[in-house]
C-alpha cells in the first residue's frame, strides 16, 4: 500500500511529503453488574498526508484506503488554498535507528478469550473478598496500532504500539471507588486486592472544617492536576506563543528545589516508551526540571526548529489529526521519606478528585471536588471526608512541598512519589 | 444491505443490525495570524451487531466486508455467556437531511480560512489580549441503519462547531477566556454568531486580568444559563440514566418518589432541531422523544436505550447513543435543561445579601452513587445586598444532589441552550444543555481566598 501512496507522490513530483499509516487493531469487553456485559472487536486502517508545496502546507486524511490518490489530491488542494508558512523549514530530518523495546509481545497473543479470563478473575476476586462489593461498571481494552512514518527528508520508521487497559468502579452501599489500570504488559490482579481496601476505607465519611490545611497528594490525583496544567505549560508550542506561565522562566527557579522531573520516552515497560515518536525521531530522555530549576520544554520539530532547537522526541498525533506536543513518560526523582503519613500533622490524603479537567489550564488554579479522600491529624488517618472541596493554584504548591515519598507510584504514564504540600484551602462545612 | 441480513439470518442470527458512517470533516486552526490547520478529512467506519443464541457481539471495521464483521460478530456473541433482553422495534422507512440555510458545500474552504482570518484581527482592538486562537471544524456525513426488524434510517447530517480562545497579559499575570458554538447546522452558524462570539472573547479575557479569586465558603448562589445547563447535566441527568440506575449506581432510584423542590423541571429533549444535541433517531434506531426527568420536583423518567428499556420494562427514548460505530450505544443525554420558572432575573438578584452569580462554565463531573457533583465557572460576580461587586474567577461548585435539588426555590424564565460534548465510559458524544436563571440557597463555592 505504502509503495502506491509513495509511487503516486513521486508521480506527481512533489518534493516535501510525510505520509503517516497505520493499521489499528482492537477487542473490548464491558463489565456491568459484576458480569461480562458486551464484547467486541475491529479494525480500522487510515492514511494521513501532509503536503508542502510552494511554501504551503497541506493535509489530508483517510480511511478508505483503495482511494489513497483522492487522499493526496486533496492534500494538495489544501496545500493551494492555504497561507505562506514563511516558519515551516521541512518535515522531521533527524535520523536515527532505535535501540529502545518498547512493545511487549505477549500482547500480540493476547485475544478476547484470555480477556475474558482476565476480566471474570478480576470480577470473582473482587467478589470473593466481600459479598457486599459489587462492581456496576468496567471495562478492559486492548488495541495495538502497527504505524509506519515516511518523510522526503529520508525518515521511513516501521513501529508497533499497544495500549491495555482496564477500569471498573466498586461499589458497596453509596460508597464507590474507581480503580484503572494502563500498563504494556499483560495485567496482573494486584490492583484487585488494594481496590477492596480502598473502598472499605471510606465507611463512615464524615465532614470537615472548613481551613487551611496540609495536603497529601496520590500519584493518581497529583497526575490528574499535573496532566491538566504542568503539561500546557512546558509545551514548546504554548512556550513559544508565550501562553504558558513558563514562557520566559528558562533557567529559574519555579518549583520547590526538592523537584527533579524528566520526561523519558526510552526506558523498556513504562507505559508510553516508544523507539520512535509519531514524526519518527528516536525518542530520548528530557530533564524538565532540575532541583525546582526549569531547564527544558518539550518539543515537536516545527516548535523546536522556530526557536532554533531540535524536537525532544514529544510529537504526538493520529492518522487523522496534525502534530501535537505531548510528554512521553514523566518522571519524578523520589523523595526522603519513609513513612510520609507520619510527617503530616494535620491534613488532607486526596487520592482521586473529580473535575480536575475543569481547571484553569493556563494559570494553574483548581477548585476541585475531593471523590477519594481522608482527613490526617497527628500521622494518623482519622476518616475518610464527604462533601468537601480542594482549592489553589498548582503553581503555588510546587513551590511549597514539605516531603516526598521515597517510592514511584505509577498513574497513566506518570511515575511520581506521594507528595505532602505545606498548605491548601479545604472547603468543607 | 439486504443481502447481507438474510446472510447473517442463515447463519442463525436471531438479530441483526448493519451500519455505516461516512463523512468528510473540515479543519480551520488560526493561531493569532498563523494557519496552523487546514485539513479534509474523510473517514467511513461500519459495524454489524448480531444476537447469536440469545448473545450479543460488535464488530466494526473500515472496510465494507459485512460477511467478515458477521462472521466476527457471531464468533464474540459465541465466547459471550450473557443472554440479552431487548425492546423491539417495528419496521420503519425513515429518509432525513439537516436543514441549512448556507449549505456547508457552497462555502469554500478558502473562504471559510479568510473569514476566520478576518475575524481575529478585531484582536488589535483589544490592548491587553497577547494571543488569540480559533478552531472550526464541519462535518458532511451520511449514517445508514438497517435492521431485520425491517427498519432503515437514512441521516444526512451537517453539523458544525467552533471554540474561540483568547490570551491576554499584564505584567506577569496571563489570564485566559474560551467560548464556543456547535449544531446540526449549515455555515449559518458561523456566520451569523462567530463575530459577536470573538468580539466577547476578546472582552472578556481582558477583564479577567481584573478579577480575583472567590472566597471560599457556603452561599446562596445565582447561576446563569451556561453554568445552570451544566447543573441539569451533571447534578440530575447522569443520576437518570437507565444504566446507572440499573447498576444501582445513581442516587435517584424511584419514579415518583419527591427529589426535588416544587418549582424545579428538568427535561432531556430530543426533538429540539439543529441543537448539538439532537437526536431525531438514536444509534439503535429510536426515535427520539421528549423525556421529562423532573416534573415539578417529582421523579418522572429515566434515559434509555433498548436494553435498559427491555430491562425496566419501560419504552425506549431515544438516547442510545454511541461515539462512533466502533462503539456500543449506552444511554446517554441529549438537550438537557431546567425549563423556565416564573421569577425573573431582578428578582433573583435582589434575594441574595452576601452570595456569587456564577457564569460560563468550564465542565463538571459528578459521583452518582453518593451524589457528589463539581462544576466549575468560567467567571462570576460578587454579590453584596442585591447588587453585583467584583469579577471573580476559579470558581468551583460542589453539593449533593439529593439536598441541592430541594435548595433551588427561584426559577426565572430565561432559558438559553449551549452545545458540547459529554464523556461517559472513554466515549464522547456531542450534547447540548440549558437553563434560565436560577438560585440555589446554599452550595459550596471553592476558591483559594
Amino acid at each position: 500500500m505504502i509503495k502506491e501512496v509513495l509511487s503516486y507522490i513521486k508521480f506527481l513530483k512533489i518534493k516535501d511529503y510525510e505520509i503517516y499509516y497505520t493499521d489499528y487493531d482492537s477487542l473490548s469487553l464491558t463489565i456491568n453488574r459484576n458480569k461480562i456485559d458486551f464484547v467486541s472487536e475491529g479494525k480500522v486502517s487510515g492514511l494521513g498526508i501532509r503536503l508542502f508545496i510552494d511554501g504551503k502546507l497541506g493535509f489530508s486524511s483517510t480511511t478508505n484506503i483503495k482511494n489513497y490518490k483522492n487522499c493526496i489530491d486533496t492534500a494538495i488542494k489544501i496545500a493551494r488554498l492555504s497561507e505562506k508558512n514563511k516558519k515551516f523549514k521541512s518535515f522531521m530530518k533527524e535520523k536515527g535507528k532505535s535501540n529502545i523495546k518498547a512493545f511487549d509481545k505477549r500482547l500480540l497473543n493476547f485475544d478476547i478469550e484470555n480477556a475474558k479470563e482476565y476480566v471474570n478473575n478480576y470480577i470473582s476476586l473482587i467478589k470473593n473478598s466481600n459479598e457486599k462489593i459489587n462492581i456496576s461498571e468496567g471495562s478492559y481494552t486492548k488495541g495495538i496500532s502497527n504505524i509506519r512514518i515516511i518523510n522526503s527528508e529520508g525518515i521511513d520508521v516501521n513501529f508497533l504500539k499497544a495500549s491495555n487497559a482496564a477500569d471498573a468502579e466498586i461499589v458497596m452501599d453509596n460508597i464507590n471507588i474507581v480503580s484503572a489500570q494502563h500498563e504494556t504488559h499483560p495485567l496482573d490482579y494486584k490492583i484487585g486486592k488494594e481496590d477492596v481496601k480502598r473502598l472499605l476505607n471510606l465507611r463512615n465519611k464524615k465532614h470537615v472544617e472548613t481551613k487551611d490545611m496540609e495536603l497529601l497528594l496520590h500519584p493518581e490525583a497529583l497526575t490528574d492536576i499535573m496532566n491538566n496544567s504542568f503539561e500546557f505549560s512546558i509545551d514548546g508550542e504554548n512556550v513559544n506563543q508565550k501562553k504558558s506561565i513558563l514562557y520566559n522562566k528558562l533557567n529559574q527557579s519555579v518549583f520547590d528545589k526538592k523537584l527533579t522531573i524528566v520526561d523519558d520516552g526510552t526506558t523498556k515497560g513504562l507505559l508510553n516508551t516508544t523507539p520512535y515518536d509519531d514524526e519518527g525521531k528516536v525518542t530520548k530522555n528530557n530533564i524538565i526540571v532540575k532541583k525546582g530549576i526549569l531547564k527544558n520544554f518539550l518539543y515537536d520539530s516545527y516548535n523546536g526548529y522556530l526557536v532554533g532547537k531540535k524536537s525532544t522526541g514529544n510529537c504526538s498525533r493520529s492518522f487523522n489529526s496534525m502534530p501535537n506536543i505531548s510528554p512521553n513518560n514523566i518522571i519524578m526523582e523520589k523523595g526522603k521519606s519513609k513513612d510520609i503519613l507520619s510527617e503530616v500533622k494535620e491534613g488532607l490524603y486526596v487520592r482521586s478528585l473529580i473535575g480536575t479537567h475543569t481547571m484553569d489550564t493556563t494559570t494553574g488554579d483548581f477548585s476541585l471536588g475531593v471523590m477519594e479522600g481522608h482527613y490526617i491529624k497527628n500521622g494518623e488517618i482519622k476518616n475518610a471526608v464527604i462533601d468537601c472541596m480542594i482549592a489553589g493554584n498548582f503553581f503555588k504548591l510546587m513551590k511549597d512541598i514539605k516531603a516526598m515519598n521515597n517510592k514511584l507510584e505509577h498513574s497513566s504514564g506518570y511515575y511520581v512519589p506521594k507528595i505532602l504540600f505545606n498548605k491548601i484551602k479545604v472547603i468543607g462545612k | 444491505m439486504k443481502e447481507f441480513i438474510s446472510y447473517a439470518e442463515k447463519k442463525g442470527c436471531s438479530y441483526i443490525e448493519l451500519k455505516s458512517q461516512e463523512g468528510i470533516r473540515n479543519t480551520i486552526e488560526v493561531v493569532d495570524k498563523d494557519i496552523k490547520e487546514l485539513s479534509q478529512n474523510e473517514s467511513a467506519l461500519y459495524s454489524v451487531r448480531v444476537i447469536f443464541n440469545g448473545s450479543e457481539g460488535l464488530s466494526y471495521s473500515n472496510k465494507n466486508d459485512f460477511k467478515e464483521m458477521i462472521e466476527k460478530a457471531i464468533k464474540l456473541a459465541r465466547i459471550q455467556d450473557k443472554k440479552i433482553n431487548f425492546y423491539e422495534l417495528k419496521s420503519e422507512n425513515i429518509k432525513l437531511k439537516t436543514k441549512c440555510k448556507i449549505d456547508l458545500e457552497s462555502i469554500n474552504l478558502e473562504e471559510k480560512k479568510n473569514n476566520i482570518i478576518n475575524l481575529l484581527k478585531s484582536k488589535k482592538n483589544y490592548k491587553q489580549i497577547s494571543g488569540v486562537k480559533f478552531i472550526y471544524r464541519d462535518v458532511k456525513s451520511k449514517f445508514n441503519y438497517v435492521n431485520n426488524e425491517g427498519r432503515n434510517i437514512f441521516w444526512e447530517d451537517s453539523a458544525v462547531r467552533y471554540i474561540a480562545y483568547s490570551y491576554a497579559k499584564e505584567g506577569k499575570r496571563i489570564e485566559s477566556f474560551i467560548d464556543t458554538r456547535s449544531g446540526h447546522k449549515g455555515y449559518e452558524l458561523f456566520s451569523e454568531e462567530s463575530e459577536k462570539l470573538m468580539q466577547y472573547v476578546l472582552k472578556m479575557g481582558e477583564k479577567m486580568l481584573k478579577s480575583k479569586n472567590a472566597q471560599a465558603g457556603n452561599y446562596p448562589v445565582m447561576v446563569d444559563h451556561h453554568l445552570g445547563g451544566v447543573f441539569a447535566h451533571e447534578a440530575v441527568g447522569h443520576a437518570c440514566e437507565a444504566d446507572a440506575v440499573i447498576q444501582g449506581s445513581s442516587v435517584l432510584k424511584e419514579l415518583n418518589s419527591k427529589v426535588g423542590n416544587n418549582n424545579l423541571t428538568i427535561v432531556d429533549d430530543k426533538t429540539i432541531v439543529g441543537n448539538n444535541g439532537w437526536v431525531p433517531y438514536d444509534d439503535e434506531g429510536v426515535e427520539g422523544e421528549r423525556t421529562i426527568l423532573i416534573k415539578k420536583g417529582i421523579l418522572n423518567g429515566f434515559l434509555h436505550n433498548r436494553e435498559t428499556a427491555s430491562i425496566m420494562n419501560m419504552k425506549p427514548t431515544g438516547n442510545g447513543r454511541c461515539m462512533d460505530l466502533a462503539h456500543r450505544a449506552i444511554p446517554r443525554m441529549s438537550t438537557t435543561f431546567v425549563d423556565k420558572g416564573d421569577s425573573n432575573y431582578d428578582e433573583i438578584l435582589s434575594s441574595i445579601k452576601n452570595g456569587y452569580y456564577l457564569l460560563g462554565t468550564l465542565g463538571g463531573q459528578v459521583n452518582p452513587i453518593s451524589g457528589e457533583f463539581l462544576f466549575n465557572a468560567l467567571y462570576g460576580y460578587k454579590i453584596e445586598n442585591g447588587e453585583l461587586k467584583n469579577l471573580v474567577k476559579n470558581v468551583g461548585l460542589t453539593g449533593n444532589i439529593l439536598k441541592t435539588l430541594f435548595e433551588i426555590n427561584l426559577v426565572g424564565k430565561d432559558i438559553v441552550f449551549n452545545g458540547g460534548t459529554c464523556g461517559k465510559a472513554g466515549q464522547w458524544v456531542p450534547v447540548s444543555d440549558g437553563a434560565p436563571t436560577f438560585k440555589i440557597d446554599n452550595a459550596r463555592v471553592g476558591g483559594s481566598e
